[in-house]
């Protein structure tokens, strides 16, 4: 009986516990941003204000850069730039938890819309209109393309202002294109799919006859959702409607959309992506080329004068490249001057002092604003004059984001992705179409 | 009447040092473990999305509720737990065990191979996993190479469901060092006495190894089979190597550690996944148990 009581009070005793403990969590305040305090912000204004950056030192490097700019103009705010770790959600959560999160945090197109949908980016269009009443073509001095990666489900209000253009593009390795007799007249911006075909086909035949035939042509990385998306888009195929239901079977294009990219596989160009999706070792100089859409300086410096890049092949009548977001978006939870300091600070990142000051700091990626594309006489391209980096601006209208997963919660964004990922890993290793289809929708049906 | 005898100062301060010394443990331990179990606890009884902090709220057992009726994925995860667990605990213990035997030795090799067999125990986690999706790589990994060969042909290993998981106990297999090194001081405590005697008797190689060396090391295997039972069900380490977030393709090595691990932090339930982490805390120790009502044959010396 003894044992009874003592197991039932221990038992109430780890209730209770469990329950005040339960009870601990506060409600998180988002104060609301003052248009005064916007409008009115003195260049003197006092202010500390923490910006939340990629674990990446040249990301910290070029916030570093901006801010010294930033303090000509506000010499009295100080810029605190914290790392974000690289479980990077779970980091802004447990921080938006603790009341520590940055004023400002660093979003990309793989973390803006959990950030976005969940409340935690404030709407900047407040921001916006006061910029437009003394620039009304505030909006028109970046790229459209990518400006609306930062949108609540990229058709409406601007939550993140994009700190730099990415865009996918084809790395290549000059050395071995050449050594392959390719054309190089054919490897230009806006060059086709079927240009590209013909100079994987020289890179093949070059490989077989120097005996490297287990080596891959390209780091295609097919089942990244940055490459297959666009070609399936190419193709006029949506994967899904409004309300999450899948619309691939429903095309006739969607089996010639996954035959394009297997055929990469079956011409040997590329290996199984359920092998390795990126076996070609372009990194390592081994491949002819690679679809990424890393900076161009990381790979100039990997190959030195055999570096050099060309638009993703287009395909068809629409074509579209895949491009994404890189940028920063306001907290909802600072308060209410930190907000407007917040403002001031991304606004002027969006200048062109603020671009040349991030240029100054290591960025060097496409900058967001159009007067600054020509990298042959601005910063951004220093070093670069050699490479043709104006495939990062070659036609932007051909744009397109990953965004097939915004009809399902931000919490399935990540099971969405990988879904599709794994329907073009099967239907690239072997799978029929019909099987690929079937697992797809049926893996879909847990998040509808 | 007794009076009750003052401790003495030098006593008291001794108590004092005592504390002193235990408290970075003790402190360790109530904020790293006894502190996120009570909260897990405390996490699966309510609906905490780590992005949704403002949606934090007590929802009773439904996370539980959950678990077994209303998660398509739960059937799968559980089952090749299961079977993952079925496989490999025996067959680590008995292939441990023999390799145990075989080094236990005073020869010069035999210490070489029992440095070899242990070496891969001490490499961790996180690259002993990188190390073998690179070995297991189908088209250029070491294992195929060797296998092309020997003329064994080519594995698919990690890239096709119906080779994961042998794939996954083929990895564990070198991982028996650890055990090993158990069996081995099992054996020492074994006095040579016994054997002597056996030999005088005339006792061959397998009469001692099932007469003497099995019974007397039972206390060990039972260890071994608890250690087994906890590490198979818990395990989580193709986050590191296999394909597909750690799933595998087709589901076909998608444990429960798997799961609870994206449950967390890959759709961010932290409170469903607390709740499944409890479940398995409490199959673990069903399990463990279960095993210590049947110990009966376990020879713990002379009692």
């Amino acid at each position: 009986m003894k044992r009874i009581k003592f197991s039932a009070l221990l038992l109430a005793l780890i209730f209770i516990f469990v329950g005040v403990v339960g009870c601990g969590q506060q409600e998180v305040n988002t104060p609301e941003l003052d248009e005064g305090d916007l409008e009115n912000l003195s260049f003197d204004v006092t202010a500390e204000i923490s910006v939340g950056v990629a674990p990446d030192p040249k990301e910290k490097q070029m916030i570093n850069s901006l801010a010294s700019e930033f303090n000509q103009i506000y010499p009295n705010v100080t810029v605190k730039t914290i790392t974000l770790q690289n479980e990077y959600l779970k980091e802004i959560g447990q921080r938006i938890t603790a009341g520590t999160v940055p004023d400002i945090i660093f979003a990309t197109s793989e973390t803006g819309y959990a950030l976005i949908s969940n409340g935690h980016l404030e709407n900047l269009e407040k921001c916006i209109a006061i910029e437009e009443k003394t620039n009304s073509e505030w909006r028109n001095q970046f790229y459209e393309s990518f400006m609306k990666f930062g949108q609540k489900n990229y058709n409406g209000d601007q939550y993140v202002l994009p700190r730099s253009a990415d865009r996918v593009v084809t790395h290549i390795n000059k050395r071995i294109l050449r050594e392959a007799g390719v054309d190089m007249t054919k490897v230009v911006n806006g060059w086709t799919w079927e240009d590209f075909l013909d100079v994987c086909e020289s890179v093949r035949t070059y490989f077989d006859n120097i005996g490297k035939t287990e080596q891959n042509v390209i780091d295609a990385y097919i089942n990244w959702e940055a490459v297959m998306y666009p070609i399936m888009r190419s193709f006029g195929v949506e994967v899904f409607d409004k309300d999450g239901n899948v619309l691939l079977d429903k095309n006739n294009n969607a089996k010639a959309a996954l035959d394009l990219m297997k055929n990469l596989v079956d011409k040997r160009y590329i290996a199984p992506p359920n092998v390795d999706s990126a076996s070609g070792n372009y990194e390592g100089g081994q491949g002819a080329m690679m679809f990424h859409s890393a900076s161009a300086k990381k790979y100039y410096d990997l190959l030195g004068e055999d570096y050099d890049l060309v638009t993703f092949p287009l395909i068809g009548n629409d074509p579209k490249i895949g491009a994404g977001l890189a940028g920063y978006g306001i907290s909802s939870y600072s308060s209410a001057l930190k907000k407007a300091v917040a403002w001031k600070f991304l606004s002027f990142m969006m200048t062109k002092e603020g671009q040349e000051a991030l240029a100054d700091g290591g960025l060097t990626s496409m900058p967001i604003r159009k007067d600054l594309a020509d990298y042959t006489t601005n910063k951004w391209g220093k070093g670069l004059e050699s490479v043709n980096l104006a495939a990062y601006s070659y036609k932007p209208e051909y744009n397109i984001a990953s965004d097939f997963f915004l009809c399902f919660p931000p919490e399935n964004q990540s099971d969405i992705i990988q879904s599709l990922a794994d329907l073009v890993t099967d239907y690239c290793s072997g799978s029929t179409y019909n099987k690929v289809i079937t697992e797809f929708k049926n893996n879909i049906e847990n998040y509808t | 009447m007794k009076l009750k005898k003052k401790p003495s100062r030098q006593r008291v301060l001794n108590t004092v040092h005592g504390y002193v010394f235990l408290s970075p443990l003790i402190i360790g331990l109530l904020i790293f473990t006894f502190y996120p179990i009570i909260m897990s606890l405390s996490y699966s009884f309510h609906e905490y999305n780590i992005l949704k902090p403002n949606a934090y709220a007590f929802v009773g057992f439904a996370n539980y509720i959950k678990a077994f009726n209303g998660d398509s994925e739960m059937g799968k995860v559980v089952l090749n737990t299961v079977i993952y667990a079925i496989i490999t605990i025996p067959l680590n213990m008995i292939l441990s065990y023999f390799v145990a035997l075989l080094v236990n030795k005073n020869t010069k090799w035999a210490k070489v191979l029992r440095v070899l067999y242990y070496l891969p125990v001490v490499i961790p986690g996180v690259v002993s996993g990188v190390i073998w999706k690179a070995m297991l790589n189908p088209t250029n990994g070491i294992i195929n190479r060797i296998f092309t060969s020997l003329g064994l042909g080519a594995n698919t290993w990690l890239s096709e469901a119906s080779t994961s998981m042998f794939s996954v106990i083929f990895m564990g297999l070198f991982g028996v060092g650890g055990s090993m090194i158990l069996w081995i001081s099992a054996f020492k405590n074994i006095p040579d006495s016994v054997y002597e005697a056996a030999d005088i008797d005339g006792a061959g190689v397998l009469t001692k190894v099932f007469r003497i060396t099995i019974p007397l090391s039972t206390s060990m295997i039972f260890y071994n089979l608890i250690m087994g039972i906890i590490g198979a069900l818990q395990i989580n380490s193709t986050l590191v190597f296999a394909p597909r977030q750690g799933r595998g393709y087709g589901d076909a090595i998608y444990f429960i550690g798997v799961k609870i691990y994206r449950e967390a932090f890959v759709r961010w339930n932290l409170g469903y996944a607390s709740a499944i982490a409890w479940l398995l805390f409490i199959a673990i120790a069903a399990l463990t148990g279960l095993t210590f009502l049947t110990n009966k044959w376990v020879y713990y010396g002379d009692e």
